[in-house]
């Protein structure tokens, strides 16, 4: 389980994030929504210890975050980043490697080798694992990405898999196989923590909704208590129409086009 | 992946010990391999039997092997710190010179050779012949030392700001050596320019015995870098995000990097292009992977060197061209190659 217990963070006197407190266990999918510049990534980047926080602590399965080495949180927790440049030509294989990186000390063991063509499996990408990940679409790009955090934590019970807009820049497909495979750990007892920009695709997958504003926690539930037409009009400043979904027990947000 | 590894470390030796061969036997005093074969033998007790002149057993044991053996450390040195450099920055263009390696030593070089002062003299009275090489380890080290400390900010090293306080310590470096060039004498100046090119001409078994340490703990240290290295070509955050300390990493790879170029500097003055060739060409055939990519550089580094040093010493005879128009001419023409076809796969 994360717990996240008031956490503030600030540069100079700019306060980017402010009093946010949640939880997500194991078994659980936390999706993150705002507008640009609402504190998201940088609530993420406290999550993987990439900053830390300028009040408040993050707790990791009971134990203070900053309490594990680097190497046992590489165990813990695998970050799929929203930017991915790769400075030199590697092969998908060996990038999906990488991910296994924190279990072995010189050489893949058999075990590895196994979890790393389970992930390419999983994600699709088992077809080009020998082609140069510079040559790639940006989709097929972000799912050997996704293949490379998947191995990182596969058999690491209790883990946790943290997605910065995982969907960024994908077509719809490659929206939809991304989220499920991440939905997939969720039920496989991974806890995962997606930051989102698609508000119908977030109450369709996620457990639970995070919504921030200017830093702030101004929504915190699942996506039927969560999703409404105040808290999306106090978020993203639009308005939006609220449409029922056959089969979905949240509705669909669809934005208002009439006040244009 | 392991057999891909031990064939590609295995064919780059024998091109190594081929060359070493070749090395011994060609030059001034022409050695057979027969020769060559029958003084192994004889000086390993194998066999009494003598094939050799005593003029190309003097020959091979005082001026040619320790020349060879010169070589092949240097480009050792100089090869698996290039891969490194590139690892750490990045960037496949990368190399040694970028930290201001080079730079701080031949600044101090050519101070050591221009200004003949008191200090000096006494240096050159003290140390001997080493005093010009240490001046110049002390100069890399100096200027390394200024980059990294101008580079770092809230107590992490960044690494562009790296390369900046690189170029810019280069260029301050570079300014005060023209006007030290500028004020030497004639005599001066040819020290200089033949220092600037670089020389092997100054190997002995002595110098090999001082420059040994600072070239093997590199070789041997640095490829165990190769898994740092290879995450953090996806970042420097994704590789933390994989345990790795990047932090560490940086410091030991400069440090690591700036022993072995700076001390080749030292004894061999300024050779280029071989820390950002090799590691280059070795890339474009077994791919990025550095746990190939460091120990080949390594080995194919020392081989091409050592070539490069037999051209060198031969295509001129009686008199030797310094190295460092040999590997620049060679090199230059390989390096296009290298960027044209790169171009050619990528509209592919």
């Amino acid at each position: 389980m994360i717990n996240v217990k008031n956490i503030s963070y600030q540069i100079g006197k700019k306060h980017l994030l402010q009093n946010i407190s949640f939880s997500v266990k194991s078994g659980q999918m936390l999706a993150i929504i705002g507008a640009n510049g609402a504190g998201k990534s940088t609530l993420l980047k406290i999550l993987c210890q990439d900053l830390s926080p300028t009040t408040g602590q993050v707790f990791i399965n009971n134990k203070a975050s900053n309490d594990y080495s680097q190497s046992e949180l590489a165990k813990l927790r695998a970050v799929l980043a929203q930017h991915n440049t790769l400075s030199m030509q590697f092969t998908v294989k060996e990038l999906v490697t990488m991910g296994r990186y924190p279990h072995f000390k010189h050489r893949p063991q058999p075990n590895d080798v196994a979890i790393i063509n389970q992930a390419m499996q999983e994600t699709g990408v088992l077809e080009f694992a020998c082609r140069n990940y510079n040559t790639l679409s940006g989709g097929e790009q972000q799912r050997v990405q996704l293949a490379r955090v998947l191995a990182q934590i596969y058999d690491s019970p209790n883990a946790f898999l943290l997605l910065d807009e995982p969907t960024n820049g994908l077509d719809l497909l490659y929206q939809q196989q991304i989220l499920n495979t991440a939905r997939k750990m969720a039920n496989k007892g991974f806890g995962v923590v997606c930051i989102l920009h698609d508000i119908n695709l977030a109450s369709a997958y996620a457990d639970k909704i995070l919504i921030l504003k200017n830093g702030r926690n101004i929504a915190f539930g699942s996506p039927s208590e969560v999703v409404n037409c105040e808290n999306i009009h106090q978020a993203f400043n639009i308005n939006v129409q609220l449409m029922p979904y056959e089969g979905f027990n949240c509705p669909l947000v669809v934005p208002s086009f009439l006040n244009v | 992946m392991q057999n891909k590894l031990k064939t590609t470390l295995l064919i780059l030796l024998a091109v190594l010990v081929l060359v070493i061969i070749l090395s011994c036997c060609i030059g001034a005093v022409s050695i057979s391999f027969a020769n060559l074969s029958s003084m192994v033998a004889y000086q390993t007790g194998l066999s009494k039997i003598i094939n050799f002149t005593l003029q190309q057993q003097a020959v091979l044991l005082a001026l040619r092997l320790p020349r060879v053996f010169l070589g092949v450390l240097i480009g050792a040195g100089l090869g698996i710190s290039g891969a490194a450099m590139q690892g750490l920055f990045r960037n496949p263009l990368a190399e040694p010179g970028l930290i201001g390696i080079q730079s701080g030593a031949a600044l101090f070089a050519v101070m050591m050779i221009v200004l003949e002062v008191k200090l000096f003299a006494q240096l050159t009275g003290l140390l001997g012949y080493y005093a010009l090489a240490i001046a110049a380890f002390a100069g890399a080290c100096l200027s390394t030392f200024l980059v990294y400390r101008l580079a770092i900010q809230n107590g992490k090293t960044v690494i562009t700001t790296l390369l900046l306080a690189g170029i810019a310590i280069n260029a301050l470096a570079g300014s005060f050596t023209g006007l030290l060039t500028y004020m030497a004498t004639d005599a001066q100046l040819r020290s200089i320019t033949f220092w600037s090119l670089g020389s092997l001409g100054g190997a002995s078994w002595q110098t090999l015995g001082c420059l040994f340490p600072f070239i093997a703990i590199p070789v041997f240290v640095l490829p165990f870098f190769a898994k740092a290295l290879n995450a953090i070509a996806l970042g420097e955050a994704q590789a933390s995000h994989l345990g790795i300390n990047v932090g560490f990493t940086k410091k030991i790879i400069i440090v690591l990097a700036t022993m072995a170029v700076g001390a080749s500097v030292a004894v061999a003055g300024i050779i280029g292009f071989i820390g950002l060739i090799i590691p280059h060409i070795l890339r474009m055939a077994c791919g990025a992977d550095n746990k190939i990519i460091m120990p080949a550089s390594a080995i194919l580094g020392a081989a091409v060197l050592t070539l490069a040093d037999l051209v060198s010493r031969t295509i001129v005879a009686p008199t030797e061209l310094p190295i460092g128009i040999i590997t620049a001419l060679i090199g230059t023409p390989v390096f296009i190659y290298i960027i044209n076809s790169q171009r050619k796969k990528n509209y592919q």
